[in-house]
């Protein structure tokens, strides 16, 4: 027994196994005391910025050690420098300033292998680009990237969970969001947020009982009684709102222009009233390339500094401009579904510094300044979408939509696994039955677990997401791989029956092996063209069968053969 | 008990009749053409044209629900059907029971919604037995999709078919045993697709994967049998036949037995559509093989 085996390792085919099994075991197991947490995302005003990256292992804070985004929390206030110690990095100091890590992490995982949604619960939907006709490859294909930029964009503005976005040929988009609520992805693609665009001015009272204010040419008087502020016999309450219809104004041809009021910060002597000038339906284009969006580094503050015109309808223009009149420093505070978004000058386009302060502006240009490039670019992108968001560039049609709860899918992998090993089960009890040898067993088992071993290496290393289908495919290669055990064994054993020679058992073994390289190319051949079909929906099947068959052929069951050679 | 079956099935195999043998594999196929043509026929009447071949949803389009039932609750399929029906929702209800879960599944129009079909069902459960479904899963398709699915699996078998016939050619180089694999692999292929009809097994691309893995097997079969008769010199040529049966009958108990578990642990409809195919094209490859390509293997190796 033991001359057997160490004279198995003089075969150079015994070595490839052991090399191929130590690869696949290393891919899965990279990590297998796993330690710490995985960093997952990194906010752009995190004190980590720039330090460490995504995908990066922290495993221990000033000799603390990390094991759960739980124990993160614990310095979540700190204000000190941190000694961060991470698993790729060494030692990396932090310091922070008692704003939070704005960091997120997961737990790092000990075996390094993706799951499908369809095992771990999820939302995936594909959805299909409805385009116009006469739309070349090049227009679809960068409609396609602007969608995926729009929706991504969505994605931060909302405060979405997590979601993979991937076009699928250059007809598709699919969304997989794992371990997340069905009603989430279907929020990504109908919320429109409520935009709205709002100029403020605070009217406080000195000392009487009335106070002015001017709308452009117009003049309106609040009043005070017990504390509280009346615009005519109209209760000003925080966040109540009143119309104003401001028949004369500083412009010639405009009158009779409508703005709703909301009162804001309502004290005992002041309240600010927030004209609305825009919201969603006045926003006609949002440009967002060439001379008209743009960031550039401003010399005087060393800012980056972004620039985008907005086309707005001649209503919100005039509101605009009936607002602003005689109050220079008024800005325009943004809104998305009530929640404030920022607040901005309106400046000219051709000389950023002059205000338009009472003009009637149809193309306003907004602007802010981020302190790196990227940070201005994503500011920009960002409120170009919000004041997009309406509508997306091109409208999706969900052609397809699988939720799993995640309670179903723990129970296929259970499921799957069971009926895995039972299947090995059954195989094992059954060769033993028709060839009555028990050593067989032992190599029949080996190479069955070894294809599986390698399957999910190789899965590992190329990073190929393990779903249903694959797990199907995982089985499939095994059904093959048995077969051709058989196929071996049978031609082994039928020359213990008939010759002895060393040489026929060689040529018997290679017959063997013409039959199972054959098969395999079929198979291959059949499994190439299944991953093309339904947009590469059974190319996890396809993917884990040619790797099983490819495996088995040449690695696996020349070592069986091998095995067989010996102790037969 | 197991060598004398085997010896009194090799006495048999050795002195029955090729032709007849033959004729076996020949009926069998014509009867699948047949029930496939006049399926096809039948339903071209119908308004549905093209709607011929039983598919699933993935292939034909549609909404899925399946919901998990609390225990107790055993649901009459068609009354639930009936209750969807009221509410103005065609529906297929069925309902599998397995050793941990009971679950019902509901396959409506793709233009019904998940939450339609969720409130309807757990209506109906509140009225019949106070309580509600407790989790679900939702799958959507849509029909145009489907249909392109449809099409390119059509395309993708015929692709694998021709690959596969060109890989036979290349390896053996002779007429005859190309002839008499094509003969055997399109057989399983024809006959496969005919059992499914009868056994209502949809097809969707989990059951057109076992389709497509089926050639492989098919074609395994065929190559231990042809080499076996062409490549050795040993013994006469029925012996010679009915020893690589013998290993082919080893391949197709384990790989049977394999499948036959698999389809009965997993509670996943994808891996029981593959399985059940599987094993179905399992039983018809050995008549495929040992009645059809055999006999024209051994009528042209003894002439």
């Amino acid at each position: 027994m033991k001359d057997t085996i160490l004279s198995l390792l003089d075969e150079w085919r015994v070595w490839i196994l052991i090399v191929a099994l130590a690869i696949s075991m290393f891919a899965l197991f990279s990590n297998p005391f796993a330690s710490g947490v995985t960093v997952t995302n990194i906010e752009d005003d995190s004190p980590f910025k720039g330090k460490i990256t995504e995908g990066d292992r922290i495993t221990s804070i000033t000799g603390t050690s990390i094991d759960s985004s739980q124990d993160l929390m614990d310095f979540e206030n700190s204000d000190e420098r941190l000694n961060v110690r991470t698993a790729n990095k060494g030692l990396v100091i932090i310091q922070t300033d008692g704003t939070g890590l704005r960091i997120s992490t997961e737990q790092a995982r000990m075996i390094n292998l993706d799951l499908g949604m369809d095992l771990i619960g999820g939302t995936r939907v594909l959805l299909e680009p409805q385009f116009e006709e006469g739309l070349n490859q090049t227009e679809k294909r960068e409609m396609m990237e602007e969608t995926i930029t729009d929706l991504r964009t969505r994605l931060n503005v909302f405060g979405l969970e997590e979601m993979q976005f991937e076009t699928l040929g250059s007809d598709y988009i699919q969304i997989e969001a794992a371990g997340v609520g069905r009603d989430v992805v279907t929020e990504l693609l109908e919320r429109t947020g409520k935009f709205e665009a709002y100029v403020p001015r605070k009217v406080t009272f000195e000392n009487n009982d009335t106070e002015d204010f001017t709308v452009s040419e117009e003049t309106y008087t609040l009043n005070k009684n017990n504390g509280s502020i009346y615009y005519n016999d109209h209760l000003l309450q925080e966040n109540s709102t009143f119309n104003l219809t401001v028949e004369e104004t500083h412009l010639e041809e405009v009158s009779n222009v409508n703005i709703t009021f909301e009162t804001w910060n309502v004290t005992n002597d002041s309240v600010v009233l927030a004209g609305k000038i825009y919201d969603s339906e006045d926003i006609r284009h949002v440009y967002k390339s060439g001379g008209d969006a743009r960031v550039r580094e401003s010399r005087k503050s060393g800012l980056y500094e972004f620039q985008f015109k907005l086309l707005i309808s001649k209503n919100g223009s005039e509101r605009f401009a009936v607002m602003t009149e005689g109050h220079p420093g008024s800005m325009m505070h943004l809104f998305m579904d009530k929640e404030p978004i920022t607040q901005l000058n309106i400046n000219s386009e051709e000389d950023p510094g002059k205000s338009l302060i009472g003009e009637v502006v149809n193309e306003p240009l907004i602007t802010g300044s981020r302190e790196t490039r990227e940070g201005a670019l994503e500011e920009m992108t960002r409120l170009q979408s919000v004041l997009d968001s309406g509508k997306l560039s091109v409208e999706l049609k969900k052609v397809q939509i699988d939720s799993i709860s995640p309670r179903l899918g723990e129970e296929m992998i259970r499921s799957s696994v069971i009926a895995g090993f039972g299947a090995l089960l059954a195989v094992t009890v059954i060769i033993f039955v028709i060839y009555r040898r028990k050593e067989i067993i032992a190599p029949v088992l080996l190479t069955s677990f070894s294809e599986v071993a390698i399957i999910l290496g190789v899965a590992s290393l190329i990073n190929h997401t393990i779903d249903l289908p694959a797990i199907a495919g995982i089985v499939a290669a095994i059904g093959s791989s048995v077969d051709d055990q058989i196929v071996i064994t049978s031609e082994t054993l039928r020359e213990r029956e008939e010759e002895k020679s060393k040489y026929s058992v060689k040529r018997r073994i290679k017959r063997a092996f013409f039959i199972v390289f054959t098969a395999a190319a079929t198979t291959v051949m059949a499994m190439t063209v299944l991953g093309f079909v339904g947009i590469g929906m059974m190319r996890g099947f396809a993917i884990t069968t040619i790797i099983g068959v490819l495996a088995g052929v040449l690695i696996t069951r020349p070592v069986y053969g091998k095995i067989l050679e010996k102790i037969l | 008990m197991l060598e004398s079956t085997v010896e009194s099935l090799q006495d048999w195999y050795s002195s029955a009749d090729k032709r007849m043998l033959f004729a076996v594999s020949l009926v069998l196929l014509v009867a699948a053409s047949g029930f496939l043509y006049f399926n096809m026929q039948r339903e071209r009447g119908k308004k549905k044209a093209g709607e011929w071949f039983l598919k699933g949803l993935t292939l034909r389009g549609g909404n899925q629900l399946t919901a998990e039932v609390p225990e107790g609750v055993n649901i009459d399929a068609r009354e639930l059907e009936e209750h969807f029906a009221n509410e103005g929702v065609e529906t297929q209800v069925r309902q599998s029971v397995s050793a941990t879960t009971r679950r019902v599944e509901i396959r409506a129009d793709a233009d019904t919604s998940e939450d339609e079909i969720v409130d309807i069902l757990n209506d109906y459960l509140k009225n019949e037995y106070g309580a509600e479904a407790e989790d679900h899963t939702f799958h959507h398709v849509d029909p145009s999709l489907a249909e392109g699915f449809w099409e390119q699996s059509r395309l993708a078998l015929i692709a694998a078919f021709i690959f596969m016939g060109v890989v036979v050619f290349f390896v053996f180089r002779d007429f005859v045993p190309f002839i008499a694999i094509l003969y055997a692999v399109s057989m399983d292929m024809i006959v496969v697709l005919a059992v499914m009809q009868v056994l209502e097994i949809p097809m969707t691309l989990a059951s057109f994967a076992g389709l497509l893995l089926v050639i492989g097997y098919s074609v395994d079969s065929d190559v231990v049998l042809v080499t076996r008769v062409m490549k050795r010199r040993k013994g006469t040529i029925s012996e010679r036949t009915f020893s690589a049966m013998k290993t082919n009958m080893a391949m197709m108990i384990t790989t049977l037995a394999a499948l036959v578990v698999l389809y009965m642990a997993t509670t996943a409809q994808a891996l029981r559509q593959v399985a059940s195919v599987l094993i179905i094209a399992l039983l018809i490859d050995f008549v495929s093989t040992w009645f059809g390509n055999a006999s024209i293997i051994r009528w042209w190796v003894e002439r």
